[in-house]
């Protein structure tokens, strides 16, 4: 969709501020979104490609306005609505911040063991190729020009441009079909080159490519 | 829940940027997990590994052990650029988020950055999660258009004009990482005290390297 999370070219972001001795988590609830957000995804509630989708639908003017772990709190509530409801959400608060109910504590040795084991092995989503690969390293390709309302990894900034394949990678789930209806179905999957000139015309820096990936449906041929 | 966090709220924001007051932030994540331990769904323990994995077993000192090995084995090294996957699991570097890895290497004439610019895809298992200016819009928006800007003014790192400049921007389960060159005058080191001098920002290539040469240049400046 065209996110706000689409970010790459937005001009008026102000500078990037490095912290420090950054903390891996700066607040313990930071800290517990993380563990709930990826225990709920290693014991099969969504993946990664639902949770992104998720992400990207909080509203425009709370994207830019929420810590990054209350965009995963958002999503991680949406993906688990049919389980957890709102009222329910907004109940408990209440009841938590009159001290009427505390956060419980339960232990599952075994699940935990599994979620870590998860972590620690990762798990691959490369698939079979369907077909194939339609195109060879140096061929030269157009990004297609689409609009699709759903998720989709393909940013506007490319959009219609022209590249070089860089390289050709395995087949994994396309994002489009896998975030909105949760179809693994692989696809062929490249490394892109564009130059900072295709990309940004007279205002690009001299000597900057910009190099990514691109599923095989969101190229087009392009006649030598 | 513990405490052990609390200390260190020093978020590089000022509060009132944001829409959602901390509080009732933290009034809501709490709301959530009540729900799920109380449903069954999930446990204490169950977060708790979570997060002790990111806060206690990776982080990027597992990637500069990765570069280290590659600057003493050339071996291992031209084995990394083909299949970082693999290489990295030679030193028991494996994880979600890092099922498929490439590294890349920066030389004389080429600097190498990495971005996510939709989200904020980073190699977990060779870097740790990643840093808080890494997720914000401001290095996502910026970085594929302006990277000397960038490094120059946000990281110091002025980047040469003969050098050229490839941003990776890591859309897919492909993640990537930077190979920095190793610095003058560390011949002879091991590779314990090589991977010392390997920073995280190095390895997304947003920093050069510093080695003693450049210690000694500005002791002596």
């Amino acid at each position: 969709m065209n996110g706000i999370h689409d970010l790459g070219g937005t001009h008026g972001v102000g500078r990037v501020v490095v912290e420090e001795d950054e903390p891996v988590f700066h607040t313990t609830w930071e800290a517990r979104v993380a563990g709930m957000m990826l225990a709920l995804a290693g014991s099969g509630n969504y993946n990664a490609d639902t949770f992104r989708g998720a992400r990207e639908t909080i509203p425009a003017h709370r994207y830019l306005a929420s810590r990054y772990y209350e965009l995963w709190l958002y999503a991680v509530e949406q993906l688990m609505a049919d389980r957890v409801s709102q009222a329910e959400l907004e109940a408990t608060v209440e009841a938590l911040r009159t001290g009427a109910r505390t956060v419980p504590v339960a232990s599952d040795p075994a699940l935990a063991e599994r979620i870590r084991n998860g972590l620690r092995a990762g798990h691959s989503t490369a698939g079979a190729a369907p077909a194939p690969h339609r195109f060879v390293v140096g061929d030269r390709v157009r990004a297609r020009v689409m609009h699709p309302v759903g998720h989709t990894r393909l940013p506007r900034y490319v959009r219609g441009r022209l590249g070089v394949i860089e390289s050709r990678y395995p087949a994994f789930p396309l994002p489009d079909r896998n975030g909105r209806g949760g179809d693994p179905t692989p696809e062929n999957l490249y490394c892109v080159r564009f130059t900072g000139d295709e990309l940004w015309g007279a205002d690009a820096e001299p000597g900057t490519e910009v190099l990514i990936d691109l599923w095989e449906c969101y190229l087009e041929e392009v006649d030598a | 829940m513990s405490d052990a966090h609390d200390h260190a709220h020093e978020h590089g924001h000022d509060d009132a940027d944001y829409l959602t007051d901390e509080e009732e932030v933290v009034l809501r994540v709490s709301a959530l997990e009540t729900l799920l331990v109380e449903k069954g769904i999930l446990t204490t323990d169950a977060i708790d590994a979570v997060v002790s994995h990111y806060e206690d077993e990776v982080g990027p000192q597992l990637g500069a052990r990765v570069v280290a090995r590659a600057w003493v084995d050339p071996g291992f090294k031209a084995r990394l650029l083909e299949d970082a996957t693999a290489a990295c699991e030679e030193l028991g570097i494996t994880g979600l988020r890092g099922e498929h890895l490439r590294a890349v290497e920066n030389l004389e004439d080429l600097q190498n950055v990495i971005v996510c610019t939709l989200c904020s895809c980073y190699p977990w298992p060779v870097l740790g999660l990643p840093p808080a200016w890494y997720k914000s819009p401001a290095y996502r928006a910026r970085v594929a258009m302006e990277p000397r800007k960038v490094l120059a003014e946000d990281f110091g790192y002025a980047v040469p004009d003969e050098v050229r400049v490839q941003v990776w921007d890591s859309n897919s389960e492909l993640r990537y990482f930077v190979l920095p060159a190793r610095p003058a005058g560390t011949e002879g080191w091991s590779e314990e005290r090589l991977a010392a001098l390997v920073t995280r920002e190095a390895m997304i290539g947003v920093a050069p390297l510093r080695g003693p040469l450049d210690a000694d240049a500005e002791a002596h400046a």
